[in-house]
């Protein structure tokens, strides 16, 4: 028997404690070791991040210096290769593994910036829709609804062409090109809880628009918007990966590894490992992000929690 | 249903001059497209007049009226690259994109609907698991390096298929794979979850209350609702295939497509083209959107009321 208070709109106990955000995290990270397949995402994940935190210290090698004579050199347990290179060397003589762990970082950072700045504009125009509802619902939500039929990467390709690539215009590109999935998520969800108590209590208090906004509807809508964005995180990296490889990305010398891909590519009769790596890279980076987008959504969200883990019970055959 | 059809056809004239309003901001706005087209050692004065000859230093508002009026008229322009109208070469392209995205949806919804069925209908086995952790990969997977990874181990070690190229069915079936990755994992995916949804429903009972044979449950009662949300996936998957994620398979195995048109001709700055052939995308696009619709709506008469 569990101790503590029912939290009803949770539909969990809590412990009692001090500090209801560190409970919040031990709570989550004590079901996530229950889930051994999520639990290997975020671990996978985690390394990812650290590696990229500390790239300076941790790539054996400087990424984009070039040695022509050590170049093409296989990976460290194939002949001819050396604990030097773990992973081998590029077709400048440049290290594949430090190259790895600098490309993380660019994924990673446009990965996180893309989806704060596509969900900030997505999440307040839906907010606006949601509350306000009438025209201004209306003309946002049309905005939407155009802007999804576009053809995305075709636009995204044609803004770069014109704006150049550079870091900061991958991630406005990707914003331009993602924010309309928060805007339609977060308006469906506050158009419906526009009706409830607690907004009209606020209302009747006197509470502004703003702060009822960002104050009351806003903290209600956190899980659904954490599990989207973790799942457009997934996206995003992906589309980084495929500007860079289309050589409109991240521009040499810096690595990514979409781009590592790029040029390695046309190699790829001497040399598998200058592709094979970078790409096992986005693949489970990409992956593991995915799991942890559905975990999330299992354990924040009854009706998928008993899809996944409780529909064999249910059906009872 | 008539009232349906017209307003659906009304928003998708507004898709249409959404797209054309965007292309323009994005070629005329967003930098100089006569310095973009020109080469780096073109002179100030033969800056000028090409700026001139081109239009480009007429009024924003005459501009886009000029750019409209030519673009209903189905002219962008000749290609700077090819010395041909840009339209004509788009659609000369499109063929092989066509071919391409319906080979491949076809092998994702052949593979994935048994797949997903099968998952859900014995949840939690071995078998599901296999089969959700495989279309999370297969969702996962970057397709242009799935599509690099297949042609060294089938086009360069193997040698059953060709490497690049256009032409028989041998050029074909690495392109088709490697685009149909993400459709399948994203079908098997949503296959399993509205089977398993219509399994728990209760008319599920009603059936096997009366006596009818397991399969005729499954098959002729689950499978048939389950259908409908498969359907409109797949729908928006195709839509998805041709409004840009074919690129990069294109480009990787040099599929003479509208998506390799549209890097070539990004590569060699052609604003004419590339205006021609997102253009042309997006009137595909959106004429698909609107063929998808009516469907729906003519199948699910819950739609028209909406």
């Amino acid at each position: 028997m569990q101790s503590g208070t029912f939290v009803a709109e949770r539909g969990e106990f809590t412990t009692g404690g001090r500090w209801p955000a560190w409970r919040a995290v031990s709570s989550l990270l004590g079901q996530l070791v229950q889930d051994r397949v999520a639990l290997a995402g975020a671990t996978f994940l985690f390394i990812v991040l650290l590696t990229s935190l500390f790239a300076p210290y941790i790539a054996p090698h400087d990424p984009t210096v070039q040695d022509i004579t050590h170049r093409l050199k296989p990976p460290f347990w194939l002949p001819g290769g050396s604990r030097e290179y773990l992973l081998g060397t590029d077709q400048l003589g440049r290290d594949i593994l430090s190259r790895m762990i600098y490309g993380g970082r660019v994924s990673l950072m446009v990965g996180f910036f893309t989806v704060l700045c596509a969900g900030g504009v997505g999440t307040t125009l839906g907010l606006i829709a949601g509350y306000y509802g009438g025209r201004i619902d209306n003309i946002i939500m049309r905005l939407v609804d155009v802007q999804t039929a576009f053809p995305g990467l075709l636009m995204a390709l044609a803004i770069i062409t014109m704006i150049g690539p550079s870091v900061r215009n991958i991630i406005i590109v990707l914003t331009i090109n993602g924010w309309m999935v928060y805007a339609r998520m977060i308006r469906g969800t506050s158009l419906a809880m526009r009706q409830s108590l607690f907004i009209d209590a606020a209302r009747v208090v006197g509470a502004s628009d703003r702060r009822i906004i960002f104050l009351h509807l806003l903290p209600n809508l956190a899980s659904p918007l954490i599990t989207l964005g973790t799942l457009e995180l997934a996206r995003v990296i992906l589309a980084e990966a495929v500007l860079s490889f289309l050589g409109l990305g991240i521009q040499p010398p810096a690595s990514s590894w979409g781009l590592m891909i790029n040029e390695g590519h046309t190699y790829i009769t001497l040399a598998w490992w200058l592709v094979t790596f970078p790409g096992a890279a986005i693949a489970l980076t990409v992956l593991s992000v995915n799991l942890v987008a559905t975990w999330l959504r299992a354990i924040t969200d009854p009706l998928q929690r008993e899809l996944q883990y409780g529909a064999g019970r249910r059906r009872g055959r | 249903m008539q009232r349906y059809v017209i307003r659906r056809l009304l928003y998708s004239v507004a898709v249409v001059i959404g797209v054309s309003i965007f292309v323009f901001v994005i070629t005329h706005m967003l930098g100089d497209p006569a310095r973009m087209m020109l080469p780096l050692e073109a002179t100030e004065e033969e800056y000028l007049a090409f700026r001139h000859q081109m239009g480009f230093d007429d009024p924003l508002h005459i501009q886009f009226f000029r750019f409209v009026r030519d673009a209903l008229r189905g002219d962008f322009g000749d290609s700077l690259w090819q010395r041909e109208p840009a339209l004509d070469l788009v659609l000369e392209r499109l063929p092989a994109t066509l071919l391409l995205v319906a080979i491949s949806t076809s092998l994702a919804l052949i593979i994935s609907i048994p797949l997903g069925v099968l998952a859900a209908l014995k949840p939690r086995s071995l078998l599901d698991r296999l089969c959700t952790i495989g279309s999370l990969g297969g969702v996962s997977i970057p397709d242009f390096w799935l599509g690099v990874m297949l042609i060294l181990v089938f086009a360069v070690h193997t040698r059953w298929f060709y490497t690049s190229g256009y032409g028989t069915w041998k050029h074909l079936v690495l392109p088709a794979i490697t685009l149909a990755a993400r459709p399948i994992g994203r079908i098997t995916l949503i296959a399993r979850s509205s089977m398993m949804d219509e399994l728990c429903k209760p008319y599920m009972v009603t059936a096997r209350a009366k006596g009818l044979k397991e399969s005729v449950i499954i098959y002729r009662h689950a499978l048939r609702n389950a259908l409908i949300p498969i359907i409109t996936l797949g729908g928006w998957q195709v839509t998805r295939l041709l409004a840009g994620l074919t690129v990069a398979t294109e480009t990787v195995f040099a599929w003479p497509g509208v998506g390799l048109l549209a890097i070539q001709a990004i590569e060699r700055r052609d604003l004419p083209l590339i205006q021609a052939d997102v253009f042309v995308v997006a009137l595909l696009v959106s004429g698909l959107n609107l063929f998808l619709d009516i469907c729906y709506a003519f199948f699910d008469p819950r739609i028209r009321f909406e």
